[in-house]
């Protein structure tokens, strides 16, 4: 399984490069999120897959890891607020500048 | 060890340290300002308070722990050699903060010229009393700050910036070769502190020491480094007497005689001095022949004399050194004399040529003789002090060798020439200029000028001193030379040796000299007019800009301006730099093969997950694009369910909720993606990029599961405290909200700097008062979503609330009920005006924000208060109504604290879109 996870990480991490090397803002914001994306599942092989329940202590043991959980967790709710505040930041490019793409924006220093 | 000897010698440095912070009113300023001229004062008395110690050959030290792990320690040291530099940063400080109350008495600056010479004087004294190699170099580099400081002080001129710049590049060069040095000393033997070094005698390698070398050369503006003197005459007088004549150029010297006990047998060091030395000694001497400026004349011949003492310190036999010393004391007198001169002189006729000045001598009697003693100490004329050391540098370089004896001689004819040429042109030769600029009369020099001459004397007056009185230059100079030499000297200083060789030359001198003086007519003009046709001062000057001009064109090569060029360079740098180390690792390590084996349902997720991934790389449709991501998070969720995290899941499914209303919100202001297709070759490239950033994620992760395990003892820890410590059974939750509570509480303040952030932008550039409208692209009011979204409205609310009670013990939690609550009333915005909806809402998102984290960090904070560490929590168990029995712990309100900030953020950035 760790391996069929790892190669899924793999591909999300291409794409996402793949992504922000884009000219688009819209895709460079995507391809941000799918870097986060994989990196939660890269932090969740780190713990071990399907090596136990939830940790919950009113289930029983094994349990699997739950530091890895706990880093997710704030991981994502902060992964969203990036991916919100490069959306505004795009949008507000696309509003101000009127362009989204990312080179048209080059060297304007100001 | 510290004791009362260890305070008095910390505070020589404390006392202008502190005194450089004192700022007077503004009323008061101007005449409180010589008030400063307390601390030399004070530092005076202080170091003639060592005279016994330092007679009997001892020493003072105290050292306080910096970073001992480092072999950094605040330590200081006393001894001969220091207490000598520190009498003469105190000694001479005194005439100088004195004179320079005269000097500039009507210029409000004053004040502020005081405070920067404190600054200096601390730095000096630093210099000269670290022990530590490290602070030596902090305190060194603090004297080319001030000195720059300084030199810049009249900085509304061209020539002051660029001469203030100029010394402090020079000098930062030479510090930071030293830092090296220091560096090496300490990889060799493991320690930075002097005494220890010099206790051992510790051999250090001669590359080392050219090191220390470079440093000293800068600082005491020897050859090819000497062109920073002249241009730092911009400083005004008092401190091109105290800085640049002196104390500040003597750190070279003081840093050569210092580590010469090191250097006792390296033939390198020896040479490299002597030499070095020697060009600077007649290079000087020619140049200030030339000059027509009192102070560039005084500059050059500093640098000639700095020549000198650095020829006898490289010599490194007995007389040699202790000549060295000798003339370390006597040049301060005489050469800090002579600016103090051109200042007066500049002061009352309001010219420093020379071609212009003369006549002085009858309308300022006593000035004259006064300037001329020092004048002819510099010379070398016997009985001046200047002689005593003349005589026994001749008797050193007569030791040495023929050449040296030949350059020597010559060096000293130029000394001799323009001694004469500078009091004799300001002093005795028929006055050119303008009668008006002269002193009303010859009773101005008692009024008006008697605190610009009186300090020129009394340096004069030592000049002389040190001459008839031997004994006593003898008695201040030789506890330096036992530090230097290792033994007290074996003869007297005496103005009558016999008939020796040396006194011949000091003959030979005075004869070639002197008609030099009088044939000056003939060779002086000529050789005044003479412009050299390539300069040091240009080569410096082209070296600059050839320096910028490179570095602009190699920075032009890379720098082109484009984000996403930038990013190849990092990935660039993440492929290669990771490939080799992963390559070894695969090289090495015996792979360990321990896996679950995947359904086949979970292989179709996996790949699909990977499809949806391409599809946004493919896809031109923004929608596409949108869709695509969500099905990545949604499958997100799903894999989280699988893998036994349900927090994860909850929180993945609600985000991806709420991050689509978001980015459907902003879709249709985005042109067409594809509109400008990229070049084949750079599609390749970020191709080729793509695949192997990927394929290294890949093998990065596959080594780091195959590779040996390491056992954790933090699951298990946190597993079995997790009830005991924090009542809480949910682990995932107790670790937030309890174990790293505080990560948790940064966490939440970077993401409550979002909303800001969205704000600031939303805020940004011109915004017109349009009116609220719905948030979804519904031009009108959808009765079926209105009457639905009313009715779950409360349902989702009160479950977020019930999400948030259980979250200790259950999956939920502040950061799930918090983006469930977003979700409620992100449903609502949608189905309603959004204008309706914040009317109804009786907190703006910001406020909800704030609240939450001074919740938060209030909850934290509680715990402080009766002396627990930030975020301890307590437990406690109570029964309510409805609910059953419910652990109360402390992390509760820790909680809602986070669950107020993730409301109140995404209610804010959602807000923000929609009125835009």
């Amino acid at each position: 399984m760790e391996f069929v996870i790892i190669s899924v990480i793999g591909v999300l991490f291409g794409c996402g490069t793949y992504l922000i090397l884009q000219r688009h803002l819209l895709q460079v914001v995507v391809g941000l999120s799918l870097y986060s994306h994989a990196a939660n599942l890269a932090l969740l092989v780190s713990g071990g897959l399907k090596r136990g329940n939830p940790p919950l202590l009113t289930t029983d043991a094994p349990y699997v890891d739950p530091l890895p959980q706990a880093l997710i967790l704030t991981a994502i709710v902060i992964s969203f607020g990036m991916t919100a505040f490069a959306t505004v930041l795009a949008f507000r490019v696309r509003q101000v500048y009127g362009s989204d793409a990312v080179d048209e924006l080059a060297g304007g220093e100001e | 060890m510290n004791g009362v000897p260890g305070f008095l010698l910390i505070s020589l440095i404390l006392l202008p340290l502190l005194g450089s912070l004192v700022a007077w009113p503004e009323r008061w300023r101007q005449r409180l300002a010589p008030a400063y001229s307390l601390v030399p004062i004070l530092q005076l008395l202080i170091v003639s308070s060592f005279w016994t110690t330092v007679q009997a050959g001892e020493g003072i030290q105290c050292s306080w722990p910096w970073a001992p792990s480092l072999g950094l320690y605040l330590s200081f040291s006393l001894d001969g050699l220091s207490w000598l530099f520190t009498g003469l940063i105190s000694g001479v400080g005194v005439f100088v903060f004195l004179y320079a109350a005269f000097y500039m008495a009507d210029d409000p600056t004053l004040a502020r010229l005081y405070r920067f010479l404190l600054l200096f004087n601390a730095a000096m004294m630093g210099v000269v009393l670290a022990d530590n190699l490290v602070l030596l170099l902090v305190f060194w580099e603090l004297t080319s700050v001030s000195s720059f400081l300084l030199i810049g002080f009249r900085s509304q001129r061209a020539a002051a910036c660029e001469g203030a710049s100029k010394a402090f590049g020079l000098t930062a060069i030479g510090g930071l070769v030293m830092l090296f040095g220091i560096l090496a000393v300490y990889a060799e033997h493991g320690t930075l502190e002097l005494s220890v070094l010099l206790a051992d005698s510790t051999s250090i390698s001669t590359a080392t020491g050219l090191c220390f070398l470079v440093a000293a050369f800068t600082k005491s503006a020897q050859f090819p480094f000497h062109i920073w003197l002249p241009s730092a005459m911009e400083a005004p007088t008092p401190v091109s007497a105290y800085l640049h004549a002196a104390t500040m150029v003597k750190a070279g010297l003081y840093l050569i005689a210092r580590l010469t006990p090191l250097f006792a047998d390296d033939p390198t060091w020896s040479a490299t001095v002597t030499s070095v030395g020697t060009i600077t000694l007649v290079w000087g001497g020619v140049l200030a022949c030339k000059q027509v400026d009192l102070k560039a004349l005084l500059a050059n011949s500093t640098v000639s004399q700095l020549g000198l003492i650095v020829v006898l310190l490289g010599l490194q036999t007995e007389i040699a050194l202790f000549a060295a010393i000798l003339h370390i004391l006597n040049h301060a007198a005489f050469k800090g004399a002579l600016f103090l001169t051109a200042g007066t002189v500049e002061h009352e006729t309001g010219t420093r040529d020379i071609r212009q000045l003369g006549g002085l001598r009858p309308l300022m009697p006593v000035f004259t003789v006064a300037a001329t003693l020092a004048s002819l100490s510099m010379a070398g004329l016997p009985p001046l002090g200047g002689f005593l050391s003349k005589e026994l540098f001749y008797e050193g370089v007569l030791e040495a060798d023929l050449l040296l004896t030949i350059l020597a001689v010559a060096a000293s004819c130029l000394t001799f020439l323009y001694s004469f040429i500078f009091f004799h042109g300001t002093f005795f030769a028929p006055a050119l200029h303008s009668p008006q600029q002269q002193p009303a009369s010859p009773h101005a020099e008692q009024h008006s000028t008697l605190g610009l001459i009186a300090p020129i004397v009394v340096l004069s007056g030592l000049a002389v001193l040190f001459g008839l009185v031997p004994s006593l230059a003898e008695a201040l100079v030789m506890p330096a030379f036992r530090v230097i030499h290792g033994a007290p000297a074996q003869f007297h200083l005496a103005l009558w040796h016999g008939l020796t060789p040396a006194l011949g030359l000091s003959a030979l001198t005075i004869i070639l000299g002197g008609s030099a003086f009088l044939l000056r007519q003939r060779f002086l003009g000529a050789i005044r007019e003479r412009q050299a046709a390539y300069s040091f001062n240009r080569l410096y000057a082209d070296s600059l800009t050839g320096f910028t001009r490179f570095f602009q064109w190699t920075r032009a090569l890379y720098m082109t301006g484009s984000v996403t060029d930038y990013i190849r360079y990092l990935l660039v740098a993440l492929i290669v730099g990771l490939s080799i180390p992963l390559w070894h690792f695969f090289e090495e390590t015996t792979l360990r093969v321990d896996i679950v084996r995947p359904e086949y349902y979970e292989l179709g997720l996996a790949g699909l997950m990977a499809v949806a991934g391409v599809m946004c790389c493919r896809t031109h449709s923004r929608v596409v694009l949108v869709l695509s991501l969500g099905l990545v998070g949604s499958l997100m969720s799903i894999f989280f369910v699988l893998f036994s995290a349900p927090d994860l899941a909850l929180t993945q499914v609600l985000v991806e909720a709420v991050s689509l209303v978001l980015f459907l919100l902003v879709l249709h202001y985005f042109s067409v993606i594809g509109s400008q297709p990229q070049a084949p070759r750079t599609r390749l490239l970020n191709i080729g990029m793509s695949v192997g950033t990927g394929l290294l994620v890949s093998l990065l992760l596959f080594a780091a599961n195959v590779g040996p395990s390491l056992p954790s003892a933090i699951p298990p820890y946190y597993l079995s405290n997790s009830y005991l410590l924090a009542g809480g059974q949910n682990v995932v939750n107790v670790i937030l909200v309890d174990f790293r509570g505080f990560d948790t509480m940064g966490e939440i303040t970077v993401f409550s700097v979002a909303v800001f952030g969205v704000l600031a932008l939303v805020g940004l550039g011109v915004r017109g008062q349009q009116p609220l409208g719905t948030l979804f692209m519904f031009s009108f009011p959808s009765p079926i979503l209105q009457s639905f979204a009313r009715l779950t409205l409360h349902l989702m609310l009160v479950f977020a609330i019930y999400l948030l009670l259980r979250g200790h013990n259950a999956p939920g939690g502040g950061f799930i009920a918090g983006v469930l609550t977003a979700v409620a009333l992100t449903f609502q915005m949608m189905a309603f005006h959004t204008e309706n909806l914040l009317r109804e809402m009786p907190w703006k998102p910001l406020q909800i924000v704030v609240v939450g984290l001074l919740l938060a960090a209030g909850t934290g904070l509680g715990s402080v208060f009766i002396g627990y560490p930030f975020l301890t929590s307590a437990i406690g168990h109570y029964s309510f109504p409805l609910l059953g029995e419910v652990e109360l712990a402390t992390a509760m309100g820790f909680d809602i604290g986070v669950y107020l900030v993730v409301v109140g953020t995404s209610l804010g950035i959602i807000r923000a879109i929609a009125e835009d």
